[in-house]
């Protein structure tokens, strides 16, 4: 897939090597004069350094340097950290939504969690807006203000988006909705009409904005405020403002729950139209240009848009007006031509919102996806507005006839939770995202999981907890098998066997055991018994029992289990020493513990083990043995229990 | 956008051979023609030189580091027909030398993790050896692939194990055949797979006109693909995919201006890092209609760019 978070993403392009889409990206040094070389860390990052497989010592050396090289993640910016984590929230919500709704319809649902995601963005922006005003760093602020552009745009899309193939609109009628649009995202003029209204003067058109305001209002479909405005001229009382007023207030509006059909409707706005059209055919406003131009607009006339233009950033704020004016029963699929109209209002090159919402409009929902992936967000956007939109069955992309809707809804995915892996508190996140994903999310979420950095036990502990709650085995036994590894090397023999036994590995228990059973050799304590469940462990395992029994002065049952152990011959070379010594003051026991039968037992292993215990030792336990056989020959010792 | 973190000043007297970051990415070795293989801590973006480890005499060719549940280890091969296995243990001290082979050995490998602790080694003798760690004796046991490429091989590179057989099911593939890729100077590529004690040739992949410089075993995704990435003098870059281990389609990706040094994934496969004889470092990706697309260059520059591609609508 293309998604790329390292330049372009190129959703539609087939050419192999686009020369133009290809981001170049110079090193900040003058090194690697000859040849260069790469070394892959985790993520999206990399080493590159002057590597060469061969020696060539003619070439005087470059300084020998290797440089970290990442893509630069704005959304690891802590004040984008509530956005990240609360759009996890509403992803996790929209999977269990569509899980929960495979045989119905759940459209009601997909709008909740759609303005949810809205919310996120407003919170965000509010924040955005919050820490620009108390910084005082110029660059930080620049900063800021470039994620504020970046979220207002991302807010703007998004519920346009909503309104075009999320929201349940009756009748499919999209007029109120774009009106609603237009007005929230370019309050244009508003202040200075409500200023005006409040103030409320006769000759109100002293102000140098006044026809502004008027216009903005007519524009906007509010052609009350509008009215109220023009009301305030001075001249209001003239026979040309009352033709205009009559127009205004006589202009039909179309309301789903109105009682009259959408035909009915049609032909008494046809009725109105024509008689505007007459209104200024006559030319019965050629002495009020500002009126007149009213009068054009409201008669869908594409020059008085044109005049207005300049008025405007963008031609989004005339969108509602010429829907307005030219197709008020337009249903939401009937966008296109008004976009081409209002677009081909700005002439020159378009900016990634124009084409976005452009495409929006037309249904292009390819390139707007595609588009929205240029959107230095780190795929925050394209990756939940496309989830959104393929959850809502609104998705339909192909690619030669091949439906990849679901292969772009996937790799976008992917990309943005191995993105969130990277990060050194968001990885959790991130796993939730590959998850959604499978078969190819668990098996990145695997790769990516092992190679979290652990720098303590309570890490290791959560990233365990995760493998297992998306049952990832091979994580499980790799973490566990390095952390024992790990412990095993500070020579901590207890706690390597207990991750050892975590992932019930025979063989990092085995060698934990045997490091504990060697470092008690060399004077260390034993580690705790409790650790000690599994099968490979036995034999330190009954040593630790042994010692416990010792210690409760329960020799008889010491010394049995002591037996067995020698007899059993579970024990390594090193360890013989060890177990006879542990015989003597068994042997020693003011009533004998041992019998005639276990101290042969224990003198068969001392010759068989001569070699582990020799000189004195050896004598004093032969001593010992002897004796205790002595006493014990003739006697038979009770078995206890 | 890519910006640079850090800036690690390796104090190597001579050119660099093979730069890599361990398991963690938290760790790096590099080595060089000055005969040294040195190691830098670079936590929390600041590099400490942790070890300078002098022990080959002759340019080392290459570094890998073993899996960290073996401990730190670091496999070293050199033009003094030395393989050097390091350890670890409070100080970093030589662990196995190995010297059969008879001439300059170019690459090591450490097979993944699951097989136990074995690393392949390739040579200028035109030989390969695998050497197998002995848990119960404590040995380096090794077998020696003799003849694998005429005049030499230069690069090695395991078949992750999750994919060793593709026909299996990824969690019980225990037994599934171990396989290695080489590329040598006879312009072959080669598969090698374990059977019984031996390690028999499966495949030689015949495309490349000149000698192949690397090799490169994509990390699996689980997916029911395998793919191979090789580069050769020839300037070319071919990726190999395969769906049974056994048959291999070649693909193009590139013809570059000069010869082509090595290739190397991401982490997760996703991304083939290219770079060679024109100074710059390529990232490329499959699109999902399996067209190869360069996303980025990395090149030389004079400064630091003005350009900020941030776009903001």
């Amino acid at each position: 897939m293309n998604s790329t978070r390292f330049s372009d993403a190129n959703l539609n392009s087939h050419t192999i090597y686009n020369k133009k889409r290809v981001k170049q990206f110079n090193l900040p040094h003058k090194c690697f004069e000859r040849n260069v070389a790469c070394a892959w860390r985790r993520g999206n990052k990399f080493s590159i350094f002057p590597g060469s497989q061969t020696t060539n010592k003619t070439i005087e050396n470059s300084d020998n340097k290797i440089l970290d090289i990442r893509q630069e993640i704005s959304l690891f910016t802590p004040i984008l950290r509530k956005l990240v984590n609360e759009a996890n929230g509403a992803f996790l919500s929209l999977q269990r939504a569509s899980d929960m709704s495979k045989n119905s319809d759940n459209q009601v649902e997909y709008l909740k969690l759609s303005r949810q995601y809205r919310s996120i963005v407003r919170v965000c922006l509010e924040n955005l807006q919050e820490a620009t005003e108390k910084v005082s760093d110029g660059l930080e602020r620049n900063s800021l203000q470039s994620f504020t552009t970046i979220f207002y745009s991302i807010e703007c899309i998004w519920h346009l988006c909503e309104i075009l193939y999320i929201d349940v609109i009756p009748g499919e009628i999209v007029l109120p909705y774009i009106l609603e649009w237009v007005r929230f995202h370019f309050p244009c003029h508003e202040q200075t009409a409500a200023s005006l209204l409040e103030a409320c003067e006769k000759g109100s058109e002293d102000n140098p904005e006044y026809w502004n305001a008027v216009i903005g209002m007519v524009v906007q479909g509010r052609i009350d405020v509008a009215r109220a405005l023009l009301k305030l001229h001075s001249s209001s009382d003239s026979s040309e403002f009352k033709l205009l007023d009559n127009s205004m207030r006589a202009m039909p509006v179309y309301n789903v729950y109105g009682g009259i059909s959408s035909g009915e409707f049609t032909i008494s706005w046809k009725h109105w139209y024509a008689e505007c059209r007459s209104k200024y055919t006559s030319g019965s406003l050629a002495l009020q240009p500002q009126l007149e131009l009213i009068l054009r607009i409201m008669i869908g006339d594409y020059t008085a848009f044109e005049t207005i233009r300049i008025k405007y950033t963008s031609w989004f704020d005339m969108l509602g007006g010429w829907i307005l004016f030219t197709m008020p029963w337009a249903k939401r699929r009937e966008m296109a031509s008004a976009a081409a109209a209002c677009a081909g209002l700005t002439p020159g090159e378009k900016t990634h919102l124009d084409i976005i919402i452009q495409a929006l409009l037309e249904g292009d929902l390819h390139q707007v996806i595609h588009e929205m992936q240029q959107v230095s967000d780190n795929g925050w956007s394209a990756t939940h507005l496309t989830d959104m939109l393929y959850h809502c069955g609104k998705l339909q992309i192909l690619d030669k006839q091949i439906d990849v809707t679901a292969q772009i809804r996937d790799s976008l995915i992917l990309e943005y939770g191995s993105l969130l892996m990277e990060h050194k508190s968001l990885w959790s996140a991130g796993l939730s995202y590959l998850a959604a994903t499978p078969p190819e999310g668990l098996k990145r979420a695997e790769l990516l999981l092992e190679r979290i950095p652990i720098e303590s036990e309570a890490k290791a502990m959560r990233i365990l907890a995760e493998a297992n709650k998306y049952g990832l085995p091979n994580v499980v036994q790799t973490v566990c098998g390095c952390m024992s590894t790990r412990r095993l090397k500070s020579g901590n023999s207890g706690a390597a066997l207990t991750w050892g036994g975590r992932t019930r590995s025979t063989e990092l228990c085995a060698r934990a055991a045997e490091q504990a059973l060697r470092r008690y050799c060399a004077g260390a304590p034993l580690p705790h018994a409790e650790l000690l469940l599994t099968g490979s462990t036995v034999l330190l395992s009954k040593y630790c029992d042994f010692h416990n029994l010792y210690k409760n002065r329960e020799f008889r049952k010491a010394a049995k289990l002591l037996v067995s152990l020698i007899t059993s011959k579970l024990s390594p070379d090193f360890f013989w020493e060890t177990l006879l010594l542990d015989t003597l003051p068994l042997l020693e026991t003011e009533t004998p513990v041992l019998s005639a039968d276990d101290t042969y037992e224990i003198m068969l292993c001392l010759e068989l083990h001569s070699c582990a215990l020799t000189g004195k030792k050896a004598d004093m336990l032969r001593f010992a043995l002897a004796r205790n056989l002595e006493r014990t020959a003739l006697l038979n010792l009770p078995d206890e229990d | 956008m890519l910006s640079v973190l850090n800036t690690i000043d390796t104090g190597h007297e001579d050119m660099i051979h093979d730069a890599e970051l361990d398991y963690y990415g938290l760790r790096l070795a590099t080595c060089s023609s000055d005969n040294s293989v040195k190691v830098y801590d670079i936590k929390s973006g600041t590099q400490t030189l942790a070890a300078d480890l002098k022990g080959h005499f002759g340019p080392v060719w290459q570094v890998a580091w073993a899996h960290p549940k073996y401990g730190n280890l670091l496999a070293s091969c050199s033009y003094d027909r030395k393989v050097i296995i390091w350890k670890e243990a409070g100080e970093w001290a030589k662990l196995y030398e190995y010297t059969g082979h008879e001439s300059s050995v170019n690459s090591v490998a450490w097979a993944p993790a699951d097989y136990g602790l074995i690393l392949a080694c390739c040579s200028s003798d035109g030989s390969m050896s695998i050497i197998t760690y002995n848990q119960d004796t404590g040995n380096w046991d090794v077998k020696k692939i003799s003849g694998a490429h005429a005049i030499g091989v230069n690069s090695i590179s395991w078949c992750p194990a999750i994919s060793a057989d593709l026909s299996l099911d990824p969690l019980t593939n225990k037994d599934a055949p171990k396989r290695l890729v080489s590329g040598g100077c006879d312009n072959l590529i080669k598969i090698w797979r374990e059977q019984g004690d031996q390690w028999v040739e499966e495949n030689r992949l015949e495309m490349h006109m000149d000698w192949v410089r690397d090799v490169a075993w994509a990390p699996s995704l689980g997916l029911q693909k395998s793919m191979i990435a090789s580069c050769s003098q020839d300037k070319r870059v071919v990726i190999w995919t395969s769906d049974d281990n056994v048959s291999w389609t070649p693909t193009i990706l590139n013809t570059f201006d000069d010869v082509v040094w090595s290739v190397s994934w991401s982490l997760t496969g996703n991304i083939l890092a290219v770079s060679g004889g024109d100074n710059k470092v390529s990232l490329w990706r499959e699109s999902a209609d399996g067209q190869w697309q360069c996303i980025s260059e990395v090149a030389k520059g004079l400064g630091p760019t003005s350009n900020d591609e941030r776009s903001t609508l």
